[in-house]
């Protein structure tokens, strides 16, 4: 998929505070459409109609962790193949690893860049396409 | 003791008291025999020698008499014997012998013929010669006219006898008698001693008178002889010069020498008793008057008396010992004798004394040399018999010599059952031609290859049965025998504990070697299959395998699907149904051991009545198992199973080893856990900080970075200032933790009034309260005690509990705080939420770190996640407890209980403890 073609993320994560900054980072800075969700269950009830172009995931979240969401997400129409990337302040590279290796294209390390948020999501993105 | 002292008294002294007994008896008797000896050779020689002297005396004295018969003789051959011829005759015998005072010549003149006879005497140159008598004044007067007359005319010598020349002798009648006596019997005849008539009456003399007859007159017969008699020739005869001549003739030897010691007496017995006693020679003669002769007679002893008829009359000498010399003998002998033998006997005596005494103590070292060797041989049969040690004697035939009590209870084979035996009855057959081998080398080569070194062979009881034993063989000569000499021990025991020590430290190489590799592991499953292959590897046990513990509140084993197995196409359907079920507390195997906490083993997991999996277990061919189980403190956090195909009988040891296992592997899992947990920790704390980091470091990017306009900054602003706050609260909760935790927080316990702990508590966080639009309240009245207590943690603790509670309450809600003493000594303080209660599912981690039933509310509400951790830790070093109660809908009720200050407290007032 062509970056350019990257306009809407959904973004999962418990922390208002970091959904609050990564929405801006993302849509002032970055110029994309964001869709913030508190958790999965939030995101699976408004995804449909979002359609996201990539999927941007805290890992630890009460309830539905990271993996378990993008897992849940992958199963809903239409997302089985969006790009999906986790945000995590855990960042060992077993952790990192282990994370690509349930299905998602890169891993943002927190604390993130907020002026260069979205290019990091573009790059792994394209990189992963 | 007594007794024996007794008889060696006896012994000692009987013998001596024998030997001077005897001693004494023979002296006494040997004196007396020697006494008596010596009496009777005094006395004999005294005989000898009385009997020579008065034999001489006698010959002496009949030499006088036969003087008178050559006189006799000489008158008789004579016609006349003129004056001259008569002193011819006569002076030689005189000159020779002075036995004589006198002799003399008295012719019988008639009266008829006196006045002739006077005139011829007259005529020889005599003019007043007449016969005379002796007148009453004891002067020589003429004879009165008688019959016939006897005068001395003849007198030798003359000179100092003229007195009596002329004197009639025949005018005494005793001398008519005698003169009758003399004519009759033709001979000598004496008189008895007369004192001498010259001489002054002092000389005592026996008269002598033979018969002269008529020359040519027949006078053989007494008529004749009367008829023919012409005169008497007289001798006066002096029986003491006689004899004294021989004393003085005879000093120098012969019988009269001197200190013969012969007292001699010369007794007549005719005359009258005071007439009688001739002659005295004795050593008492001048101090003691001469006996009678009666007197001597009656006196018993020595004395030797010799009868004999003198001229007619009856003499007797006497001789008698003058000294003890004959009567006693030498007493010296006697003694000296006795002496000695006393001498000899006192000796001997001794002698026998010191040889007993010195036989008793040679008895006594005898005895004691005897008792210190049956002490020695009774010590020796002892230690032989009390040593643990068998010891047997054999000689070099291989006969049993001596076997002592302990080689009897080693071979359970009596001592008299053995000795004198061949000692392969000790040996199994198969090793006895090498015993009998080693014998023979020896002897024949001197190669000491078995004796004097320690070996461990085997041994044959009486009843057959072989054991271990060890011997040393070592080689005696005893009365120039030689003795080999075994000291045997009976080893199995031994051989027992070595074997059981083998396996022993093979079981705990097996649990060191499980240990090290079990810790070198990381994961848990890793861990337990090496434990699982090394367990089976050493027990050669086909099958283990490994339940864990799994769910909170209800609890089972479960299987992690760790195997070791042998064959596990074999097995596999084992493997799948273990796999397939879960066991609860108290079902199968693995429930069982859950909650007993201990090992347990199966003879027969087929037949075993509670054994779930038996059908698929006999199917695969298995018999035995065992459950091991796996603690953590006491809580059994998994079981080890194993199972063997064959019957396995479980020692202490085994099952002690494979609990040790199970100990080793709930340890591993414990640090596998507490390493999760640490990096889980590390990791959360990690997540933890870089949340609100994120926050602040996008809130102001975003700022820095000019992405914003200004209406918005404001907000990103408040975001940066409300994480960095949390980020404080974060970090001094967790500093808090490692500090509390760590065991370096200060704690400075002094007495807290209840009371006002609450009233401070609710003071200081009602403000907190009123954010949230939530009221804190007292029910009741705080008890008026004091808690033994750091106020400072305590209100860390209120503030926890009270803000967690607001944070949880809804608005308008009212959250409680009450104060009540609970049980003794204890003070409880609630502090009830009127929030949504605690979900089931979190209820066992509310006091974990990080641990929050709903991240998002938490974040919310501004927590960190480690309040109730604090608060845990805190009340916990105060030595009280904190619990709570809680309903879903209903809200939430935290109970922190806590000591009441007491006097046993007062010591520790004001102390710091770390």
């Amino acid at each position: 998929m062509n970056a350019k073609f990257l306009e809407r993320v959904l973004h999962v994560d418990d922390e208002a505070d970091i959904r609050e900054v990564a929405k801006l980072a993302l849509e002032a800075v970055g110029g994309f459409t964001v869709l913030s969700c508190a958790s999965a269950d939030d995101a699976a009830g408004k995804v449909r109609a979002f359609r996201p172009d990539v999927i941007l995931l805290d890992v630890m979240m009460p309830g539905m962790d990271g993996p378990a969401a993008l897992k849940m997400l992958r199963g809903l129409d239409g997302l089985g193949d969006v790009p999906a990337i986790f945000m995590t302040a855990k960042v060992g590279a077993d952790e990192k690893a282990t994370l690509i290796a349930h299905g998602a294209a890169g891993v943002v390390a927190k604390p993130f860049d907020p002026m260069t948020l979205a290019d990091e999501v573009r790059a792994i993105v394209s990189k992963a396409g | 003791m007594k007794t024996v002292d007794w008889r060696a008294f006896l012994n000692r002294h009987l013998a001596v008291g024998l030997v001077l007994l005897g001693g004494f008896a023979l002296s006494a008797v040997t004196f007396f025999l020697v006494d008596r000896f010596e009496r009777e050779r005094a006395a004999t020689a005294f005989e000898q020698a009385a009997t020579e002297r008065i034999f001489a005396i006698q010959q002496v004295l009949n030499a006088n008499i036969e003087v008178m018969y050559s006189i006799g003789a000489f008158f008789d051959s004579s016609v006349e014997v003129d004056r001259h011829e008569f002193r011819s005759f006569v002076s030689p015998v005189l000159n020779r012998l002075k036995s004589f005072q006198a002799l003399e010549y008295a012719p019988l003149i008639r009266h008829k013929d006196r006045a002739a006879f006077e005139a011829k005497v007259r005529a020889e140159g005599f003019p007043d010669f007449e016969i005379r008598d002796i007148g009453p004044d004891r002067k020589m007067i003429s004879a009165g006219e008688r019959a016939d007359y006897y005068p001395l005319t003849y007198i030798e010598p003359f000179k100092s006898n003229e007195f009596v020349h002329g004197y009639d002798i025949g005018t005494n009648p005793s001398r008519r008698s005698i003169f009758r006596k003399a004519i009759e019997g033709d001979e000598p005849i004496a008189t008895e001693a007369i004192t001498l008539a010259q001489g002054g009456g002092k000389i005592e003399a026996v008269i002598v008178s033979h018969p002269v007859y008529k020359h040519g007159t027949p006078h053989s017969t007494p008529q004749e002889r009367f008829a023919n008699i012409a005169g008497f020739a007289i001798g006066v005869m002096r029986v003491d010069e006689t004899v004294e001549a021989l004393y003085r003739a005879g000093q120098k030897d012969g019988p009269f020498r001197r200190r013969l010691g012969i007292d001699i007496y010369i007794f007549d017995r005719d005359a009258p008793q005071n007439k009688q006693l001739l002659f005295v020679r004795s050593s008492r003669a001048r101090d003691i008057p001469a006996p009678h002769l009666s007197e001597v007679e009656a006196r018993e002893g020595l004395d030797v008396t010799r009868e004999f008829q003198f001229a007619g009359r009856n003499w007797a000498i006497v001789g008698r010992p003058a000294d003890t010399r004959y009567t006693t003998g030498n007493p010296w002998l006697g003694f000296g004798v006795l002496s000695i033998l006393l001498t000899f006997t006192l000796f001997l005596a001794r002698y026998v004394y010191f040889a007993t005494r010195r036989r008793e103590l040679v008895e006594l070292l005898v005895a004691r040399r005897e008792q210190e060797l049956r002490d020695t041989e009774a010590r020796t049969t002892t230690i032989v018999d009390t040593v643990a040690e068998g010891i047997i004697a054999i000689d070099d035939k291989g006969i049993v010599q001596s076997f002592n009590r302990a080689a009897e209870s080693i071979f359970g084979i009596l001592s008299k059952d053995i000795v004198g035996h061949s000692v392969n009855a000790l040996i199994p057959p198969p090793d006895r031609a090498h015993h009998d081998g080693f014998i023979k080398a020896y002897l024949e080569t001197g190669k000491k290859r078995v004796i004097g070194t320690r070996r461990e062979v085997v041994g044959s009881r009486a009843d057959g049965t072989e054991f271990p034993m060890e011997i040393a063989i070592s080689e005696a000569t005893f009365a120039g025998r030689r003795l080999f000499i075994g000291i045997v021990r009976d080893i199995t025991a031994r051989k027992r504990n070595e074997a059981a020590l083998l396996r022993r430290t093979s079981l705990v190489n097996l649990m060191h070697q499980i240990t090290v590799e079990a810790n070198d592991a990381e994961r848990l499953d890793e861990a337990i299959r090496i434990c699982l292959d090394m367990v089976c590897a050493y027990t050669r046990w086909p099958v283990g395998h490994v339940y864990i513990r799994q769910g909170g509140n209800e609890p089972s084993m479960v299987s992690l699907d760790v195997w070791h197995l042998d064959d596990a196409d074999k097995y596999a359907p084992f493997r799948e149904a273990s796999n397939a079920v879960h066991f609860p507390p108290g079902i199968g195997m693995p429930g069982r051991v859950m909650i007993s906490g201990e090992p347990e083993w199966m003879a027969d997991v087929v037949a075993h009545p509670n054994f779930l999996r038996a059908e698929v277990a006999g199917k695969v061919g298995l018999k035995t198992g065992f459950g091991i189980p796996v603690k953590i403190g006491s809580e059994v956090v998994a079981v080890l199973e194993f199972f063997s195909g064959a019957d396995v009988e479980p020692d202490n040891l085994l099952l002690q080893a494979l609990t040790h296992v199970g100990a080793q592997i709930g340890r591993v899992i414990e640090r596998i856990k507490i390493d999760r947990l640490k990096k889980e920790f590390v990791s959360t704390v990690s997540h933890e900080l870089r949340t609100p980091v994120t926050s602040i470091q996008g809130a102001l990017g975003l700022i820095r970075g000019g992405a914003v306009s200004a209406d918005k900054m404001q907000g990103l602003v408040e975001i940066a200032h409300k994480n960095s706050e949390r980020l404080v609260r974060l970090l001094n909760d967790i500093l808090d933790i490692e500090k509390i935790e760590a065991g370096k927080m200060n704690f400075r316990f002094r007495p807290v009034s209840v009371r006002a702990l609450v009233d401070e508590a609710v003071a200081a966080n009602r403000g907190y309260g009123e954010n949230y639009g939530v009221d804190i309240a007292v029910a009741g009245e705080a008890p008026d005690v004091a808690v033994r207590g750091d106020d400072d943690r305590l209100m860390q603790v209120m503030a926890n509990l009270l803000s967690n509670a607001v944070k949880f309450s809804p608005k308008g809600g009212i959250v409680t705080i009450r104060a009540a003493a609970v049980e003794p000594n204890r003070v409880r303080i609630s502090v009830a939420d009127q929030g949504p209660g605690i979900p089931v599912e979190f209820r066992s981690r509310m006091f974990g770190k990080f641990a929050q039933a709903d991240a998002t509310d938490a974040r919310r509400l501004g927590g960190t996640g480690l309040g109730l951790s604090i608060v845990k830790l805190i009340v916990e070093r105060h030595g009280g407890a904190v619990g709570f109660e809680t309903e879903l809908g209903q809200g939430t009720t935290f109970n922190v209980d806590l000591p009441v200050w007491s006097d046993d407290s007062t010591e520790e007032a004001g102390k710091t403890e770390r």
